[in-house]
Order: C-alpha cells, then sequence, then structure tokens
C-alpha cells in the first residue's frame, strides 16, 4: 500500500512541469510585491489631488508624458502608477478573503452533510442547488442589496456568494471518503465529530478545494471589481481597479489611459489565476484529464 | 413517459420558488432599523413614511405580511410599486423584460455557434495551433472584465473608427416613438415589421447597429463556457471505443465526428447552454448598465443604488424565476435527448429519501 502524495508535493510537481503553471504564478506573485510595496514603489500619494498642474499627463512613452507619472494621471491630477499599486492591495484582498469567507461557511457545511448523509443532507443539498443555479455575481449583489454598500459588506456578500460552491465540492468529496477505512477507525477509536471531519476528512479533500479556492479566487476579483464598477462596492475615491474604471469611464475620450492600465491589471491577475487554476486542475482532479494521454 | 418526467420535474420546483419567496421575504425583514424609514430615505416627510409602511403592510405580523404577498403575487400578478420610478413593477417589467430577451437573444446567437465551433474545432485538432488559439480565446473570454471590454469595444467601435453608436437602444433621428408604436417591444423585430410592412428600413438598421456592441460584450462569457465545455466533452467522446470502431469501419473524420461524437457530447454541452441562457435572460447586469440598455439588470442594479427594495425583491423573485424555468428547460432537453437519465432518476428516487 502506497501512502497518498501530499497535495503540495503534487502541486509542486506540476508546477515544476508546466511552463504556464510557472509563468501564472510568477505574474500573480509580483502583482501581490507590487501592492504590498506600493508605499516604496510609487512616487505619489494615490488619494493626493492636483489640479493645477497636473491634469491628464499621458503615460511616459507619449509626447508630454515622463516617467515622473509612468501610467500618467487622472482628471483630478491624481498618478495613475500609484493607484494601481495602491489599487491592488484592495482588489486582490477582495479576491483572497471572499474565498476564506466563502470556504469557511461552506467547507464545514459540505463536510458535516456529506459526512452524515440523510435527509437533513438531502435537504441542505436541495437548497445548496438552488443557490448554485445563480451566477455569483448575481448572489452577492442581491446581498449587497440587503446588506448595504462598502468594503466590508462586499466582501460579505462576494464570500457568502461562493459558501455553494464550496460547501458543494467537499460535500461530494466527503462523500467519497466517509466510508473509508481511515475514517471508520478514527469513528471506532471515539474521535470527536469534529475531529473526523477537520483532522481527517479536510486534509483528504484538499485536492479539491485547492482547484476550486484558485478558480473562485479569479471569479470573486472579478466580481468584487464589477460591483465596485457599478458603484455598489468600493466608493471612490479609495483606490480599486473597479471603481478607478468607474470613474475614469467619463474621461474616456480624453485619457484612455486612466481606463487601460486599471483594466489590464484586472485582466492580468485573473487570467493568470485562471491559468494556474486550469493547471492545477489537470494535476489535481482525479475526474478531470491526465496529461499525456 | 416524457409528459411525466416533465411534469414531475415541474413540480418539483415549486417548494424551490416558494423558498425563494420566503428568503426575499425575510431578507427584507433583516435590514437594519426601521424599513419604511430607510427606504424613505432621511429627507422624507412622516406621511410619506407612514404610506410606505401602509403599503407594505408594515404594522400586521409577519406570517400575515407574508401570506398577504404570495397572495397579490399569485393571484393578482402584483408586484408591488417601484418607489423609485413611483410606478407598478408590472409597468416597468413590461419594457425592460423584452429589452433584455433581445439583447440576451442576440449574444446567444454570437455565443452559441462560434463557442460550438471554437470547443469542436480544437477538440478535433487537439494540440494543433487551432487548439491553442481556440483555448487561448475561451481563456480570455472567462478572465476578460466585461466592463473593461465594453469600453474597449466603446473606445475601438465608437470612438476611433465611429462605426457604432455606444449607447441606448435608438438613435434620434429615426421616427419611431416606443410608447405607442411598438409592438414587440423589441426594436429589431420592430424594425423588422416596419420594413415589412412598407413603412422603411430606418427602424430595423438602426436598432441592429445598437444592438451589435452590447451584444459581442454579452457573448463573451458564454462563448468562453459553451467552448471550454463543448472541448473537453468532444474529448471525453472521441477516446471511446466506439468512435474507433467507427474509425475502423472507414468512415471520414467529419463524419464521424458530426454523427456519433456530437449525438454523445451533447449533454453536457446542452446543460451549460441553457444555464448561460438562464443568466442572460435574468438580465446582464453590467454589459446593459454600461450600453444604458434599459433591459432588468440596469433596473436592478439602480434599484440597489437607491434602496427600492419592492423592486429588488420582485427583480429578483423574477430573475430567480427564469434561472429555474431555464434550468428546468435544460433538464427537460437532456432528458429528451437521453432517455437513460429518466430513467436513473426514477430509480435514484426509489432508495434515495
Amino acid at each position: 500500500m502506497t501512502a497518498k502524495p501530499s497535495v503540495w508535493r503534487l502541486i509542486w510537481a506540476e508546477v515544476r512541469a508546466n511552463r504556464t503553471a510557472q509563468s501564472a504564478i510568477a505574474i500573480i506573485l509580483l502583482l501581490i510585491i507590487f501592492a504590498l510595496c506600493a508605499p516604496w514603489l510609487a512616487r505619489h500619494d494615490p488619494l493626493v489631488l492636483n489640479l493645477e498642474t497636473a491634469r491628464f499627463i499621458p503615460p511616459f512613452f507619449m509626447e508630454g508624458g515622463s516617467f515622473l507619472h509612468p501610467f500618467g494621471t487622472d482628471s483630478s491630477g491624481r498618478d495613475v502608477f500609484a493607484r494601481v499599486l495602491f489599487g491592488g492591495r484592495i482588489s486582490l484582498a477582495l479576491g483572497f478573503l471572499p474565498v476564506l469567507i466563502g470556504a469557511g461557511f461552506g467547507v464545514p457545511m459540505g463536510l458535516l452533510s456529506g459526512y452524515l448523509g440523510g435527509r437533513s443532507d438531502q435537504f441542505l443539498m436541495r437548497v445548496n442547488d438552488c443557490l448554485l443555479a445563480f451566477p455569483s455575481i448575481l448572489l452577492a449583489l442581491i446581498l449587497v442589496a440587503f446588506l448595504g454598500q462598502g468594503i466590508v459588506n462586499l466582501m460579505i456578500a462576494v464570500g457568502l456568494a461562493y459558501a455553494p460552491t464550496f460547501a458543494r465540492v467537499s460535500r461530494s468529496s466527503a462523500l467519497g471518503e466517509r466510508n473509508k477505512e481511515y475514517v471508520l477507525g478514527a469513528f471506532a477509536n471515539g474521535a470527536s465529530l469534529q475531529r473526523i471531519l477537520f483532522r481527517h476528512l479536510l486534509p483528504n479533500i484538499l485536492n479539491s478545494l485547492v482547484v476550486v479556492a484558485t478558480m473562485s479566487f479569479a471569479s470573486a476579483l472579478l466580481e468584487s471589481a464589477g460591483l465596485s464598477f457599478l458603484g455598489l462596492g468600493v466608493r471612490p475615491p479609495t483606490p480599486e481597479w473597479g471603481a478607478m474604471l468607474a470613474e475614469g469611464k467619463a474621461d474616456f475620450y480624453q485619457a484612455w489611459w486612466t481606463l487601460v492600465f486599471p483594466g489590464a491589471a484586472i485582466f492580468l491577475t485573473v487570467i493568470s489565476l485562471n491559468m494556474l487554476g486550469d493547471a492545477l486542475r489537470d494535476a489535481l482532479d482525479p475526474r478531470s484529464e491526465r496529461r499525456g494521454t | 413517459m416524457f409528459v411525466r418526467h416533465a411534469l414531475q420535474r415541474f413540480i418539483s420546483s415549486i417548494p424551490v420558488l416558494l423558498l425563494l419567496t420566503l428568503a426575499l421575504f425575510g431578507a427584507l425583514k433583516l435590514i437594519p432599523g426601521d424599513i419604511a424609514l430607510v427606504m424613505a430615505g432621511e429627507r422624507a416627510t412622516p406621511e410619506r413614511v407612514e404610506y410606505i409602511r401602509e403599503s407594505l403592510h408594515l404594522n400586521d405580523p409577519w406570517w400575515m405580511q407574508y401570506g398577504l404577498y404570495l397572495k397579490k403575487l399569485i393571484f393578482e400578478a402584483d408586484l408591488g410599486h417601484s418607489l423609485l420610478h413611483d410606478q407598478p413593477i408590472l409597468t416597468l417589467f413590461s419594457t425592460a423584460v423584452p429589452a433584455t430577451i433581445e439583447l440576451a437573444t442576440a449574444a446567444l446567437l454570437i455565443a452559441i455557434p462560434l463557442g460550438l465551433f471554437l470547443g469542436v474545432v480544437s477538440a478535433v485538432a487537439r494540440r494543433s495551433w487551432w487548439d491553442r488559439i481556440a483555448s487561448l480565446v475561451a481563456l480570455t473570454g472567462v478572465s476578460m472584465p466585461i466592463f473593461w471590454l465594453a469600453l474597449l469595444l466603446m473606445w475601438f467601435f465608437s470612438l476611433n473608427l465611429g462605426w457604432l453608436p455606444t449607447s441606448g437602444r435608438l438613435s434620434d433621428e429615426v421616427l419611431f416613438d416606443p410608447a405607442t408604436e411598438s409592438v414587440f417591444r423589441m426594436y429589431v423585430l420592430d424594425g423588422l415589421f416596419f420594413g415589412l410592412s412598407g413603412r422603411g428600413w430606418d427602424l430595423f438598421f438602426s436598432a441592429c447597429r445598437y444592438l451589435v456592441l452590447p451584444a459581442v460584450a454579452l457573448s463573451t462569457i458564454p462563448m468562453a463556457h459553451i467552448c471550454r465545455m463543448t472541448r473537453s466533452a468532444m474529448l471525453d467522446v472521441l477516446q471511446q471505443d466506439y468512435i474507433r470502431t467507427a474509425r475502423a469501419k472507414g468512415l471520414s473524420k467529419f463524419k464521424i465526428v458530426l454523427k456519433h461524437a456530437a449525438r454523445n457530447a451533447a449533454l453536457p454541452v446542452v446543460t451549460i447552454m441553457f444555464l448561460q441562457a438562464g443568466a442572460l435572460f435574468g438580465g446582464a447586469v453590467i454589459t446593459e448598465t454600461m450600453f444604458a440598455w434599459p433591459g432588468l439588470g440596469k433596473l436592478l442594479v439602480e434599484s440597489i443604488g437607491s434602496r427600492d427594495f419592492p423592486m429588488v425583491q420582485s427583480g429578483t423573485l423574477f430573475v430567480g424565476v427564469v434561472f429555474v424555468f431555464f434550468n428546468l428547460l435544460g433538464d427537460l432537453v437532456v432528458g429528451w435527448l437521453d432517455p437513460r437519465i429518466k430513467q436513473s432518476a426514477a430509480q435514484g428516487r426509489g432508495h434515495g429519501a
């Protein structure tokens, strides 16, 4: 009998062999580092206005632009580069934290439901299937409508919208594991329910969860930015990629750079995460097609 | 057999809808503070607050409120009164829903053929350049923020090239009064009707021009999903034994793909098509707002921004009904395509509970 290789070792093996995954990780890490180091990399405060001398300065490669404002300035004379960097902090957090919230609610629910089975399982999954039928942006939108607007509510709304996805995945994985010997053994040893769920089942279903989390990170980021763009999430002047696009929308006849850079940042992050998710799915998910067949 | 299956599925979706009404009703109760005050806004007169309180029956116990809400909903088709527009919500829906249907249909007409084509091509020519390009297109489609794509499309096609208008549904120059002259409330169809009845084709061409950009923007996500699903379903099928048999018989590749593989790969693809259609017909929140397309999605966003809760409630309910309906429709079509599913569902019910 061979031990199941750990999730992280499988991921490492996949990443070592897969160049797409490598570049995706590199881009994501770079973006995170940029966002974290924003105060040292940006020469301007993202919130300081300069209406007299610095309105609509084009980016460095155009006539009239300079490296003082590499991405140019917006209608209020704020530095777009600084805003993109600082915006990355909020935008990335608005992708990542909702995933944690969604997993925090969904995973225990799914594990419990799958492990216990029976009528409560049937009922919970029925409700879950209804929720899954809605696209998550709509769920988040409705939750925002009732919770009210603001960064924290946005995070909670987007996060809760992902709970059904996590619940479904962890339920079906738990269902596959519940009758295996190690679980039965733990039960026979008198392990508590909590211990069985989180010490025994959880580590064994991490495979699927890692894949779902990566994909959800991408779409949660997209949705948070979308809601902010609609004016239902992060409000200007706070730098956030979606909110920046909403602000820049009015100036796009004069200053395309106020739109292209934050939008490109969203696109780059999301496509990297999706590429990574695809690679991880190939490596970790037993149901997906194996590479090389 | 099929009718019975359809009926069963239909009946089983009723509790789902009831649960949805209860959830929406409950959500309205969970809003902190005095709901009537919240809805009226800070500067409202006491009479206005009292009017809202009365019209929502806030003075009654909750179960009576819910019963009344359901009764009005089911027997009188009363969806409530929008506070923002000061109109019955049903009236607002009667113009918004056709607009959404028009846009969603146009987007699906782009997304489905393109998604299927790219998916089939990349599965058949696996690992070729075709496959790589199609996969890249699909990946871009899922990763592209649709609001950004919309802005880029507007910037390029409207501003730089001047080919297409940026927003709205119709040019001012067209002599057409939607309130009285529109038959279908879908301007492309109205235009077709006008043209065929000899009143000129201006309306038709104008309506089409305004439809192109939002439809293209909206089609990217369903196109990408359909493409990915088609590719993986086709790859699954192409590895099966019967495909090898067909190939051994000497059938042409074209015939194998079309006759043997496509039929068997169709099930997951049809399912995802109906899911995507449900999402589009429920109102494209971002696209409609971007292009000032007066559909359901835009209505919903406006009502959330201005805390028009009756509108939010009814809008969400409507969207929910559309989803459940399309899910059901998808299930039925899949069941019709593959009789095995019905049987296993019937057997599963025997020892499932």
